[in-house]
């Protein structure tokens, strides 16, 4: 595996939509965090990407990273996957280079090979950070919301290398960068056949499917205080004015609306322009999604909601009631 | 014959009422209730279906203080053969990984015998869907996370086929694998009821069978704290952001027009 470079790096794993082979946004939003912490650390910032040199050249043109891994794997066709396959892939070339930090999107494939290279590694893992920062021994430590206990908890990972972290950012446009990208291509053998193949791969888009919350410059949200039956009306309202729809953590452990609508600390982060939030009453694991949004208005049943004092605007009402004038208004 | 460990883990169901140990930064989990983490129902719902369908034989593992001992009772009288509490005062503290390596160890030298690994998606108080993938990882073995069916489950050259759902790419992918396999079932509302029957049946014939460290002979310093590469350095309070709030005193309907007007002038959607 080519000469070992001494200089340490944050690399971040690079995941990829597999099958059209474009790079996930989510993979290139958490480079903020991971230039700021290259800095502190002095670090220089790499790229890793398995199977696919096509990706790999896309990353590199971005001109974000010192170097990308083109990672390849022996008699493996791009567009072939199987998440064991890839986590190795990562596992070695962690073992071969001198990565401090690595760094994971929070996207499923990434949440499913994360901590399989954890543990391959005997290192330690941390999911879903906020932050990351170096504190004043020069340690990395993570900052990881805990919102059921309402506190941010400080992680860090002492004397292991690498340490891993994945990390749910806000989506963003990436600018591109002014660095001279260099593509270093590792081809990796195979030691033994694989044991699992993927055998099929189907896209299921729903045409009529609901505006996804990062989506919109306005966003509705739906919270416990909103009934099924309204969920559903207020999803075709939504689709009809062009609007984002979010939910509640509540409203998704029901199986009221996908996790793919879940906003706040253990899912999306958005900043819309306007955020409606109704029935949601404001606890920190939701509002710590939207708490970046410029306007917030609130329709809540009780005044004494925690979402009273996090919002812009506030209208004491059923938001059932609100809802259904809502629908009589826009679907007539 | 089908040889299923099933993971499962007890959680807090109101994660509030749990208090942080300041010096070690980790849940206190004495003294207060537990209960089965909801997203381990459609894990067991699977392996029941599995014993249907292919006479498979379900052995629940967990590792828990032993207070957790009735929950486990429990998943016997939901209609699981056996399980095994694996509990020791040394693993308190554990992180992921090594609880991953506790759990690990015990499929390697107490259950010996197991074909498929059967987890629940995450732990609906700490989230991080850690742990199957761990424990797969240190046992060699493949894993695939949000697995929603199995289709077929050949037990002459032992090969399965799994489907999947990866909801933030509206994909669904189906795989064939060779057991042993590492799985976690997408978490789903459901629910299986316990038979206090079979319940009353797993404490008299002792279904649960209690696994210490006297057994395993983990090294100290690969469980508990010391064999946790996390460290919790600091937990601050977290004071969300507050804003000055206007009281919109109108009747609904003028409400409604306001915020109509409102969308107008912010609603550009972005792509």
């Amino acid at each position: 595996m080519g000469d070992r470079h001494s200089e340490m790096s944050v690399l971040v794993y690079i995941d990829y939509d597999i099958d059209r082979k474009l790079v996930r946004r989510e993979s290139l939003s958490l480079i903020h965090v991971a230039q700021s912490l290259t800095e502190s650390l002095r670090v220089s910032l790499e790229g890793l990407v398995v199977n696919s040199p096509r990706v790999a050249k896309q990353v590199a043109d971005l001109g974000l990273f010192t170097r990308i891994y083109d990672v390849q794997i022996e008699n493996l066709r791009e567009g072939v996957y199987d998440p064991v396959t890839y986590a190795e892939a990562v596992t070695e070339v962690c073992r071969a280079r001198d990565v401090a930090v690595l760094l994971f999107p929070t996207t499923l494939r990434s949440r499913e090979i994360a901590p399989y290279v954890a543990a391959r590694l005997s290192t330690g893992i941390v999911a879903d950070v906020s932050n990351l920062y170096v504190d004043e021994k020069g340690e990395v430590i993570s900052v990881k919301p805990s919102f059921g206990e309402n506190v941010l908890a400080h992680i860090s990972i002492p004397g292991r290398r690498p340490k891993i972290f994945t990390v749910r950012t806000y989506l963003t446009e990436v600018t591109k960068g002014d660095k001279r990208t260099e593509i270093e291509s590792i081809v990796l053998k195979r030691t033994d056949s694989p044991r699992m193949t993927r055998t099929r791969s189907v896209n299921i888009e729903d045409p009529d499917t609901a505006i996804l919350p990062e989506r919109s410059t306005v966003v509705i949200g739906v919270g416990a205080g909103v009934l099924p039956e309204n969920i559903k009306l207020l999803r075709e309202v939504a689709r009809r004015m062009g609007i984002g729809l979010a939910a509640t953590k509540k409203v998704t452990d029901r199986g009221l609306l996908p996790d793919k609508f879940l906003v706040g600390e253990s899912g999306k982060l958005i900043r819309p322009r306007l955020y409606i939030a109704l029935g949601i009453s404001g606890a920190p694991q939701h509002m710590t999604g939207v708490k970046e949004s410029k306007i917030i208005v609130a329709v809540n049943i009780s005044e004494k909601a925690p979402i009273v004092k996090q919002c812009d605007y506030f209208v004491r009402a059923d938001a059932n009631e609100l809802i259904r004038l809502l629908v009589e208004r826009v679907l007539g | 014959m089908l040889n299923v460990v099933l993971l499962v883990k007890t959680v807090v169901p109101v994660v509030s009422t749990v208090k942080v140990d300041e010096k070690t930064g980790t849940l206190v989990r004495e003294g207060v209730p537990t209960t089965l983490n909801p997203w381990d129902y459609a894990a067991i719902e699977l392996c029941l279906r599995l014993k249907q369908e292919y006479g498979a034989h379900v052995v629940a593992v967990s590792m828990a203080p032993p207070f957790a001992k009735d929950v486990l009772d429990d998943v016997v009288g939901m209609g699981i053969d056996e399980a095994i509490l694996v509990s020791d005062r040394a693993f308190a503290g554990s992180d992921t990984l090594a609880t991953a390596y506790v759990l690990a160890e015990t499929l390697r030298k107490v259950v010996q015998k197991f074909d498929l690994v059967v987890a629940g998606q995450e732990a609906a108080d700490s989230v991080t869907s850690h742990v199957p993938a761990q424990v797969a990882a240190l046992l060699d073995l493949p894993y695939l996370y949000y697995v929603t069916n199995i289709t077929h489950c050949n037990l002459v050259d032992k090969t399965i086929r799994v489907e999947r759902v990866l909801e933030d790419e509206n994909r669904v992918e189906e795989y064939e694998a060779k057991l042993p396999l590492v799985i976690s079932v997408a978490k789903r509302q459901t629910y299986v009821p316990v038979s206090p029957a079979r319940k009353l049946m797993s404490k008299i014939e002792k279904k649960v069978q209690i696994v210490t460290n006297r057994e395993l002979g983990l090294s100290t310093d690969k469980v508990g704290l010391a064999g946790s590469p996390t460290r919790v350095v600091k937990v601050e309070n977290y004071v969300p952001p507050q804003r000055a709030c206007t009281v919109v005193d109108k009747p609904l309907r003028e409400v409604v027009e306001w915020l109509l007007e409102l969308i107008r002038q912010h609603g550009r959607q972005a792509q």
